[in-house]
């Protein structure tokens, strides 16, 4: 589909897709790369393999617990994505939705769904998913549950804000004269016409998740026992990892939090570059 | 004879945004584009709605398609009052009434090729598939587009004069009896312009077309459309046989309209325009003529009392004060600038 | 000695399809006091040429060719800031929209004393008495200068960006598309206020406009462009009564006129051609009813007679005659097609 195709020229975009593409090999193939990432490692005298330094069997070396951090990092790479796609697709689809309906329909509907949108937007972000993570429990799908009902109105409101100057074109205009349906002018000639920008919302809303994923992780709220980028941060933080200067726990997890961020918005620029070219020149 | 369009008091007012003590009065100020305007066309007519920005035209021709319900008024098109009308007899009119746009540009969605915008008429229309191709065959032809690969491209891949084609096109492939033309050369250049004009003359008597052509300019309205109607701050204030209105306009506002036009010659009237300082205002239209703060001819009466729209002659009416008192029209031909 | 000439001009602009010739051979002469109109449709590069005199381009664009003479100092020579120092004072400029020409956050009288403090020096005082006086001489009520530009309509602020246009009487006044759009009446206003205004301060005004009526009705000379370039200049008498640029004649002939009653108006088939890669003979060519081969091969000079009429067309010696036959709108007519 046209409307979903990026520009190929584009340097950033293609460096986006590819660390994307990098990461999605990895969590795809994780069991194969890595090791259990919650085995306690002993060395041959019996001792923790606690705080080791990177070698050949354990490429970024071990936690204080004895854990390989190279296969938690890679086993992270699947909650970070599983996170990062599936509350993208949450906020990408409820803010469609409701912009393409008060924007179309405006009206009661346009009044209610804003209206919630303001709502959402005065709830402050973190202190919402911690709450939520104590009362239904520190599981993943509440983290997902908590970044959808939060970020939907960002999207919503700039995907009504669109349908809006889309109502008045002249094409919108020709098919209702032609007679077709409000139904088959949101599909045809206005719903085509925002999807660049719904993946541009998406594609943020990736960096958006794994950030908070990480960020509630990293204070604890996050699910027990589950080895994320950001528990991993967490774990290194707890037992003063930064002051003992063990970049090799620390420096990864945070490097692939920032990259899959970037690549997110590098990915997104890429579709402003197909709504708005004008940026170019 | 009988009507085919047929508009009776037809008025439209939009609300405009409130300021802070008309919320605390508890007031809903409007703005009237369109304030009580009677008329008919016969079947295969064409007029022009002439008027400047602001005047209604647009509006008015978006209540005949049923694009904008009226505040007042009856529409009949054909056999159907547009009030009320649903279901399956809108799909009828829907087929049977079509607006060509003023900006070819904005008229055709870019994400779809020309092909499928010419079909989706026919989609909405539920005219069998295995006719599309046909169909947009002779409607091409119609229009004087050749050429198959042109139903591949995309929009942007055209210029303004063939996009105008294809708007047309997508117009008239229903067949519809009824069209309103919004300015639809104003966009184009002028080496295009005189192309579709052409097509749309040629068109009104192939097809036996009713037409409504809104445009500001009285030089484009008398060239394809045998009857004019002029508006003003949402009133008709003047109706005629083209040439008639030009040559003898009886409505002061019309005299200075055909008095302004530039004309693309060196040896033209420069004189100063017959109006008075002033400038149209919809909101400030009070019980007078909505002309008399310009009318270099207004007497007290006219800041009084509303002229009515009277039949001055068979097929001729205007809203003027000076009209209607002597019947034949107050205003001396002499004081309006010879054009021919 | 002119005022302003400019000598086979050449603009270009890095685009991502390679570079756009915009301007190619633009030449023009303006006097002290003459009011001369550059037409042509959109994207001959009328406004690239008009804007290039004030200095100010796009990024993209550069000067790849030709001079400008400013009263007899060349100014493609001068740094960027000299130029920019000549704007209002030497050499002002009317946009098309005028909202872009003010401020749309500090008020219309504060933005013309900015211009008259800043760029003319004037002394707080004498700046509120300048500016009193320019308001009234585009008839404007001075007690408005405290409005924001949204509060004005569109032909007021036209008239308040001639105004500061006007302010520091400059040597040249280039207002592009001034009135395009606006009202036929406010248009018709507009033109006679800049045509007195010229007049009383014998500035010279260069009118980039699409509407050759304009032109008519308010140009001394006239200058036509096609595709980048310049293919016919001379007075507006001469140039549209006898055109020897078949373009021109086409240009008049699409031109609807309203004093001359029935007559068809006839379309040049066609599209102007694409400015990267644009034909190698005369650009013309491929609409040109009377193109011959060298036509193809060779463009043609832009030469000049003794009156100062001048054309770049390889036949027009033979123009009386084309010109005769360019009046038939058969002439013109080939069917359209998609590879127009």
């Amino acid at each position: 589909m046209r409307a979903l195709r990026l520009p190929s020229g584009d340097p950033l975009a293609i460096i986006g897709v590819t660390i994307y593409v990098v990461f999605f090999a990895v969590a795809l193939f994780a069991d194969l790369l890595a090791k259990d990432p919650l085995e306690i490692l002993f060395l041959d005298d019996g001792n923790l393999a606690a705080n080791l330094g990177p070698s050949a069997a354990y490429p970024l070396g071990t936690t204080n617990l004895g854990r390989d951090i190279y296969s938690q990092l890679v086993i992270g790479t699947r909650s970070a994505l599983v996170v990062g796609l599936t509350a993208a697709i949450a906020v990408v689809a409820l803010g469609t939705l409701a912009g393409l309906l008060s924007g179309y329909f405006g009206g009661l509907a346009d009044q209610i769904l804003m209206r919630l949108a303001d709502i959402a937007l005065g709830i402050p972000f973190l202190p919402f998913v911690i709450v939520l993570a104590a009362f239904l429990g520190a599981r993943t799908e509440n983290v997902v549950l908590a970044i959808a009902v939060l970020l939907w109105p960002n999207t919503a409101r700039v995907i009504r804000s669109q349908v809006l100057t889309l109502r008045e074109r002249g094409f919108v205009e020709a098919a209702r004269v032609s007679g077709a349906s409000d139904w088959r002018i949101i599909r045809v000639h206005v719903a085509p016409n925002i999807l660049p920008l719904s993946l541009l919302y998406g594609s943020i809303a990736i960096g958006w998740a794994i950030l908070t994923e990480a960020s509630v992780s990293f204070l604890g709220f996050g699910p027990s026992g589950s080895v994320s980028w950001g528990a991993m941060l967490q774990d290194a933080y707890a037992s003063q990892a930064l002051s003992r200067g063990s970049y090799n726990w620390f420096v990864p997890p945070g490097v692939c939090i920032v990259l899959v961020v970037v690549a997110g918005f590098f990915i997104s620029r890429g579709y402003e570059e197909v709504l708005f070219p004008k940026l170019k020149d | 004879m009988d009507a085919y369009v047929h508009v009776r008091g037809l008025s439209k007012a939009f609300p405009v945004r409130r300021n802070l003590g008309q919320v605390l009065r508890g007031e809903h100020p409007v703005v009237h584009a369109v304030r009580a305007v009677d008329f008919d066309i016969v079947a295969g007519e064409t007029v022009g709605l002439l008027g400047e920005s602001g005047c209604g035209k647009t509006t008015t021709g978006r209540l005949l398609l049923k694009l904008v319900e009226p505040s007042a008024g009856a529409i009949r098109i054909g056999t159907k009052r547009l009030s009320g009308l649903s279901g399956s007899p809108m799909r009828d009119f829907r087929r049977e009434a079509q607006l060509v746009f003023q900006n070819p540009f904005d008229a055709l969605n870019p994400r779809i090729q020309i092909g499928r915008s010419l079909a989706e008429p026919l989609i909405n229309a539920a005219v069998p598939r295995a006719e599309h191709a046909d169909r947009i065959k002779v409607v091409l032809e119609r229009v004087r587009v050749r050429g198959t690969d042109l139903l591949e491209r995309y929009p942007h891949e055209m210029s303004g004069g063939q996009l105008q084609r294809i708007v047309l096109a997508r117009a008239l492939i229903l067949e519809p009896r009824f069209i309103v033309a919004d300015e639809p050369v104003s966009m184009l250049d002028v080496s295009v312009r005189a192309g579709i004009l052409n097509l749309m003359r040629e068109l009104q008597d192939t097809m036996g077309l009713t037409a409504i052509y809104i445009s500001h300019d009285l030089a484009l309205v008398r060239y394809v459309a045998r009857r004019t109607m002029v508006m003003y701050l949402g009133s008709l204030v003047e109706d005629g046989p083209t040439e008639d209105v030009i040559h003898t306009p009886l409505h002061p506002y019309t005299r200075a309209l055909i008095a302004a036009v530039p004309l693309p010659r060196v040896s033209q009237s420069r004189d100063p325009l017959p109006l008075k300082p002033g400038t149209p205002d919809a909101r400030k239209v009070g019980a007078g003529c909505a002309f008399a703060n310009r009318c270099p001819l207004a007497m007290p009466i006219c800041l009084e009392q509303a002229p009515p729209l009277v039949t001055v002659a068979p097929g001729r009416r205007a809203a003027c004060h000076l009209v209607s008192a002597d019947g034949a029209g107050g205003i001396q031909p002499s004081a309006v600038r010879s054009v021919s | 000695m002119s005022l302003l000439s400019v000598r086979d001009l050449a603009i270009d602009y890095a685009t991502r399809g390679g570079t756009l010739h915009a301007v190619s051979r633009g030449t023009l002469d303006i006097d002290r006091g003459e009011v001369v109109g550059l037409v042509g449709e959109s994207g001959c590069g009328k406004t690239t040429l008009a804007r290039a005199l004030t200095g100010i381009v796009p990024r993209n664009a550069r000067f790849s060719g030709g001079e400008i003479v400013f009263e007899g100092r060349s100014l493609l020579d001068r740094p960027t800031s000299e130029w920019r120092e000549m704007l209002w004072r030497k050499i002002s400029f009317v946009p098309q929209s005028s909202m872009n020409a003010l401020d749309p956050v500090y008020r219309v009288g504060d933005q013309m004393l900015e211009v008259l403090r800043l760029r003319g020096g004037l002394t707080r005082k004498a700046a509120m008495t300048r500016s009193d006086e320019l308001f009234g001489m585009v008839g404007l009520d001075p007690s408005r200068r405290a409005e924001y530009p949204h509060q004005f309509s569109g032909g007021m602020r036209q008239r308040a960006a001639i105004a500061m246009a006007l302010a520091l009487e400059p040597a040249l006044v280039i207002a592009d598309e001034p009135v395009t759009a606006l009202d036929v009446i406010v248009q018709r206003q507009v033109l006679d206020t800049l045509r007195d205004l010229q007049a009383r301060f014998s500035v010279s005004v260069l009118l980039v406009t699409h509407d050759i009526s304009v032109v008519a009705y308010v140009c001394d000379k006239v200058v036509v462009m096609y595709a980048g370039e310049v293919v016919e200049s001379g007075s507006v008498g001469e140039v549209l009564e006898k055109p020897r640029h078949p373009y021109t004649m086409g240009l008049t002939n699409a031109f609807p006129d309203l004093a001359r009653a029935g007559g068809t108006l006839a379309p040049i088939s066609g599209a102007p051609p694409d400015l990267r890669s644009p034909p190698v003979g005369c650009r013309f060519a491929p609409r040109c009813p009377f193109a011959q081969h060298r036509c193809t091969t060779t463009p043609p000079p832009l030469t000049f007679d003794d009156a100062g009429h001048g054309s770049a067309c390889w036949r027009a010696d033979e123009a009386p005659v084309l010109a005769e036959i360019a009046k038939d709108p058969q002439t013109w007519t080939r069917t359209f097609t998609s590879a127009a």
